[in-house]
C-alpha cells in the first residue's frame, strides 16, 4: 500500500487524459476543473509526503501555498517586477522560512508540532489580512498576468500545469522510494531505532519539511498566475484543512491517494456549490465522513490484507537475488573496513568514567566507572531497576548523563549525538523491541545497508536499486533464516521473529561495539538458539557487552561479569567467581548474609 | 506612569478572557490529549448565544449562564457521538474536530448573519471606575475578577475535591486510574463537557468586550494556542501565567508597535518554543 505505482503507468495515464480532454471539445468549465485538481493534486502530494512518510502532521502547509502565491502578487502587482522574479522569490521565501520555521517546529514532537505548525499557519493568515498596504488585507490581490500571452488560454494553461504535476510527482515518487523516503518512513515510526542505526533523524525531518513546503509554494505560485489573484484564502486553516482531507480520502502515504483526493474534492466543491452555498458545511461534513468511513483513504480500500507469511512477488530465492548482485561487498556481508582493530587505545573499547544519572530523585547509575578491552564479551547483570538499561541508554546517547565521561577506543564521545555515536561504530539492540513496525523485514536490513554504501541522503535512487545492498540484505536474511519472510510487515512477524531481526540488524551494521540489551528477553527455549548461535558467530574482534536475566544465555557468552544493583557496581569477575559470589547471590536470591 | 497601569491592566483583562478560552483547552489536553480546533467555535457559540439571550431577556446573568450551558450540552454531545471512539488517536480526532468547527461557522453565519453583534454591557457594569486621575472601565475590571474567580475555583476542584483527584490520576495513568474503579469514561465525556462550558462562558462575558463576529472561531483559535504553547500544555497554572503574559504583551505590543500588533503575541511564542519547547509549566 505504500509502494506508489510505477511513474510509466501514471505518465500514460496522463498523456491519455491530457489528449483526452481539451482536444475532445469538452467545455472549457471542465478544463478549468482540471487546472484546478492538478494544482490541488499537487499541494497536497506534498502534504503527503510530509505527513504519511515522514510522519509530521502539518496543519499549516497552506502558509507555502500561500507564500508562493503571495510573492508573485506582491512581486508583480505592488512592485510591479517580472514575474520570474515573484516566481523564484517565492520559491526561496519557502525555502527561507522553511528552513527558519522548521528549526523551531522540530523541536517538538506529536500533538506540540501540530499545535505549532497550526499557530505558524494562522500567524501568516493574520498577517496576510492585516497588512493590508502590501498583502491588499482582505481582498487580496488581483491583476496578475500569467508570464506569457499564450498561458491565458485555460487549455494551454493546463498543458503547463499537466506539465509541472508530471515534474513534482515524478520528483516526489523518487523522493519517497530512495534511501532518503525509506529513512522517512523508517522515523516515522521509530525515531531512537533510525538513530541507533546511525542516521542523522532531525536532518532527515528538517530537509522533509522544507522540500515539501518548496512544492507546496510551487502549487500557490501556479494557483496565482492561474486565478489572477491571491487571496488570504490560499493561506488559510481551511486551505490547510482541505489539503489534509485530500490526503486523508486518498490515503495517508500512499502518494496517489492524495492525487485521487484532490479530483475528488475540487470536483465536489465545484459542482455542488453550484447547488449549495455552504461548502464549509459539506466540507465538515466530509472530514466527518472521511474519518468515521474511511480512516485509510479510497486507497485503503483497494489494499490488500496484511500480508501472509508467503513472499508476495515472484518466488525469486536468495541464491537469484545474489547471483544478480556484482559481489561488491565482500561475501562475509560485511564492510571489514568498519571493524577497526584492536590497537590505538590500548586495547580498550569503552571506557567509562564516574558516570550518573538521575530521574527526578532516583538515582538510576551512581558514579559507575569501568572498562572493557576490545574484543572482550562481557555480561552485565543485576536485578531488574537496577540500572543496565539506563547505562546503555546513556552509553548511546539516548539519554545524558548528569555527570561523568564514556570514552569509545580513547575517543570521548560524552557529548555525541546518538547518530553519530552508531557511526562511530556502537551497535545496539532494545531491551523492548524497537522495529519499524510498518516497514517490510527487507527493508530493515536495507536500511543497514544503505549505511555501509553511505548513501543515506540519496533522493532520486530508488532504495531497492542498489545492488550490494540487495546482496547484503539477501546475506543477512538468509542467515537468520528470515528470507521467507523478507516482504511481511514486521508488525506481522512473530516476537521470536522480531527479536532475531533486532539482533540481526545491530550485527549486520558490524559494530566496534555491540550491545545487547536482553535479546532473549521472553523468548522460548528454542527460540532463544538462533539468537545465541548469532552471537557466538560474532566476529571475534567485535565488543560486546550483553545484559540478559538469562544466566544460561548470559553466562556461555561472556568472558567477564559485571553485577549492578541500585544503579551500583557491586561485583566484577569471571563467570566462574560471580557465580560463587556471595554479594550476588543475596542480591539475586534474597539470601541474608551469613 | 497611569498610562502604562492602564496598560496593564487592560493586558491583565484580555489575558482574562484568554484565561477562560485557554483553561478548557488545556484541561481537555491534558485528560484526553485532544487538540480540540472546535475550541474557537465552542468560544464564538457561547458569545452568540448570550448576545441573543441577552437581547431576549435583558437579564445579564441568564445570558451568561445560558451561553455557557448551551455549548457544555453541545461538547457532550460531540464528546459521546464522535470523540469517544478516537479516544487517544490524536489525527482522527483533530480531524473531526476540524469538521465540527467548519460546520459550526457556517451554521452560525446562516443564524446570525454577518454582522457582528456586541452584547450590551448590563447598566450596574458600564462606564468607568474612577480613582482620582485613574479611569478604567468596570467590565474589565469585572473580566478580572471573573476569571480569578473560575480560576480559583478550577483549583479547587482540581486540588481539593475527589473529582478532581480522580482527574489527577488520569492524566497520570489512565488504565491504573480504570483499575481503580474510576469511571474513565464518564470522566471524559464530564471533562470534555467542562472544558466546552469554560469556552462558552469566555464567550458569553467576553461578548459585551470582543462581540460575536463571523471568523471568531478560527480568529480566536489562535490565541488559545499561543496561551498554551507559551503556559505548557495540560497545565493549568501554565494557561494562567501564559495568559497573564500574552494578554499583557499583546496590551504593550498595540501601544508600541500598533502596525505588528498582529505578531507581538507570537515572538514571546517563538521565543519560549527556542528555549524550552514545553513551554514554561509544560512537564517534559
Amino acid at each position: 500500500m505504500r509502494k506508489p505505482g510505477s511513474f510509466a503507468f501514471v505518465l500514460a495515464a496522463a498523456l491519455i487524459i491530457a489528449w483526452l480532454a481539451p482536444a475532445s471539445g469538452i467545455s472549457d468549465f471542465y478544463v478549468h476543473l482540471l487546472v484546478l485538481m492538478i494544482i490541488y493534486a499537487i499541494f497536497a502530494m506534498s502534504l503527503d509526503v510530509l505527513m504519511g512518510y515522514a510522519g509530521l502532521p502539518s496543519l499549516g502547509h497552506a502558509a507555502f501555498f500561500g507564500l508562493g502565491a503571495y510573492a508573485i502578487g506582491i512581486a508583480t502587482v505592488k512592485l510591479s517586477l517580472p514575474w520570474w522574479v515573484g516566481l523564484i522569490g517565492g520559491l526561496v521565501l519557502c525555502t527561507a522560512v522553511g528552513l527558519v520555521f522548521g528549526v523551531i517546529a522540530l523541536r517538538t514532537h506529536g500533538l506540540y508540532f501540530l499545535l505549532i505548525t497550526l499557530a505558524f499557519g494562522q500567524l501568516l493568515w493574520g498577517a496576510a489580512i492585516r497588512w493590508g498596504s502590501f498583502t491588499g488585507g482582505f481582498n487580496g490581490l488581483p491583476g496578475i498576468v500569467p508570464p506569457v500571452e499564450w498561458l491565458k488560454s485555460t487549455v494551454n494553461f493546463f498543458y503547463l500545469a499537466l506539465a509541472v504535476l508530471l515534474a513534482l510527482a515524478f520528483i516526489m515518487l523518487r523522493l519517497v522510494t530512495s534511501p532518503f523516503g525509506l529513512a522517512l518512513r523508517a522515523l516515522s515510526d521509530s525515531e531512537s531505532r533510525l538513530n541507533a542505526l546511525g542516521y542523522h533523524v532531525w536532518l532527515y525531518k528538517y530537509v522533509a519539511f522544507i522540500v515539501t513546503g518548496v512544492i507546496a509554494g510551487c502549487a500557490g505560485a501556479l494557483n496565482a498566475f492561474y486565478n489572477g489573484f491571491v487571496s488570504s484564502r490560499d493561506l488559510s486553516i481551511s486551505m490547510s484543512a482541505e489539503a489534509i482531507l485530500m490526503v486523508i480520502l486518498g490515503g495517508t502515504g500512499t502518494l496517489w491517494g492524495p492525487l485521487l483526493g484532490a479530483v475528488i474534492i475540487v470536483a465536489l466543491r465545484n459542482l455542488l456549490s453550484i447547488y449549495f452555498e455552504d461548502w464549509l458545511i459539506i466540507l465538515g461534513a466530509f472530514f466527518i465522513v472521511a474519518v468515521l468511513y474511511a480512516p485509510n483513504g479510497i486507497m485503503g480500500w483497494f489494499a490488500k490484507r496484511p500480508k501472509s507469511s508467503a513472499p508476495r512477488d515472484e518466488d525469486q530465492s536468495p541464491a537469484v537475488a545474489i547471483a544478480k548482485a556484482p559481489a561488491v561487498i565482500a561475501a562475509s556481508a560485511a564492510a571489514p573496513s568498519k571493524v577497526v582493530s584492536r590497537q590505538g587505545s590500548d586495547g580498550v573499547a569503552l571506557a567509562v568514567n564516574n558516570l550518573v544519572r538521575t530521574f527526578g530523585g532516583v538515582v538510576a547509575v551512581r558514579n559507575v566507572s569501568f572498562s572493557v578491552r576490545a574484543g572482550e564479551r562481557v555480561a552485565l547483570l543485576g536485578p531488574n531497576g537496577a540500572g543496565k538499561t539506563t547505562l546503555f541508554h546513556l552509553i548511546t546517547g539516548a539519554l545524558a548523563p548528569n555527570s561523568g565521561t564514556i570514552a569509545l577506543f580513547g575517543q570521548s564521545i560524552t557529548d555525541l549525538a546518538p547518530y553519530k555515536r552508531a557511526r562511530a561504530g556502537i551497535g545496539r539492540t532494545f531491551q523492548i523491541t524497537n522495529l519499524f513496525p510498518r516497514l517490510t523485514v527487507i527493508e530493515h536490513l536495507r536500511l543497514c545497508g544503505i549505511n555501509l554504501v553511505d548513501s543515506r541522503f540519496a533522493m532520486l535512487k530508488p532504495a531497492d536499486s542498489y545492488a550490494e545492498v540487495e546482496r547484503f540484505a539477501a546475506d543477512a536474511l538468509q542467515r537468520i533464516g528470515l528470507w521467507d519472510e523478507r516482504n511481511s510487515e514486521v508488525r506481522h512477524l512473530s516476537y521470536g521473529h522480531q527479536r532475531q531481526l533486532e539482533v540481526a540488524m545491530a550485527v549486520s551494521l558490524q559494530p566496534r561495539l555491540l550491545l545487547l540489551d536482553e535479546p532473549a528477553a521472553g523468548l522460548s527455549p528454542a527460540e532463544i538458539g538462533p539468537i545465541v548461535a548469532t552471537i557466538h558467530g560474532l566476529d571475534s574482534a567485535m565488543t560486546v557487552i550483553i545484559v540478559e536475566h538469562d544466566m544460561d544465555v548470559a553466562l556461555a557468552v561472556a568472558e567477564r561479569v559485571i553485577v549492578f544493583n541500585h544503579g551500583e557496581l557491586v561485583a566484577e569477575g569471571s563467570p566462574d567467581t560471580i557465580r560463587g559470589d556471595e554479594e550476588v547471590q543475596r542480591i539475586y536470591l534474597g539470601r541474608r548474609r551469613a | 506612569m497611569t498610562i502604562w497601569v492602564t496598560h496593564v491592566l487592560n493586558g491583565l483583562s484580555f489575558g482574562a478572557l484568554l484565561f477562560l478560552l485557554s483553561s478548557g483547552f488545556t484541561l481537555a489536553f491534558g485528560l484526553m490529549k485532544i487538540i480540540n480546533i472546535a475550541h474557537g467555535s465552542f468560544y464564538m457559540l457561547g458569545a452568540y448565544v448570550s448576545v441573543s439571550i441577552m437581547l431576549a431577556t435583558g437579564n445579564f446573568a441568564v445570558a451568561i449562564g445560558a451561553g455557557a450551558f448551551t455549548v457544555l450540552i453541545f461538547a457532550i454531545v460531540l464528546e459521546e457521538v464522535l470523540l469517544r471512539r478516537y479516544h487517544l488517536r490524536d489525527l482522527p480526532q483533530i480531524l473531526l474536530t476540524m469538521g465540527v468547527a467548519f460546520i459550526v461557522s457556517r451554521v452560525c453565519l446562516i443564524i446570525w448573519g454577518g454582522d457582528p453583534l456586541v452584547m450590551r454591557t448590563p447598566s450596574w457594569l458600564s462606564g468607568p471606575l474612577i480613582f482620582g486621575d485613574f479611569v478604567f472601565p468596570k467590565y474589565r475590571i469585572f473580566l478580572i475578577v471573573a476569571a480569578a474567580v473560575v480560576g480559583l475555583l478550577l483549583w479547587l476542584v482540581l486540588e481539593r475535591s475527589r473529582i478532581g483527584a480522580y482527574v489527577r490520576a488520569c492524566v497520570d495513568d489512565e488504565e491504573m486510574a480504570a483499575a481503580m474503579k474510576i469511571n474513565t469514561r464518564a470522566l471524559f465525556t464530564g471533562m470534555f463537557g467542562f472544558s466546552g462550558l469554560l469556552a462558552g462562558l469566555g464567550g458569553a462575558i467576553g461578548a459585551p468586550y470582543i462581540g460575536a463576529y463571523p471568523g471568531l472561531d478560527f480568529n480566536i483559535l489562535p490565541l488559545a494556542l499561543v496561551v498554551v504553547i507559551v503556559g505548557g500544555l495540560g497545565s493549568l497554572a501554565g494557561a494562567a501565567v501564559g495568559s497573564v503574559f500574552v494578554g499583557i504583551i499583546d496590551s504593550l505590543g498595540k501601544a508600541l508597535f500598533p502596525e505588528l500588533s498582529y505578531f507581538t503575541i507570537f515572538v514571546p511564542m517563538i521565543v519560549i518554543l527556542a528555549i524550552r519547547p514545553t513551554g514554561l509549566l509544560g512537564r517534559e
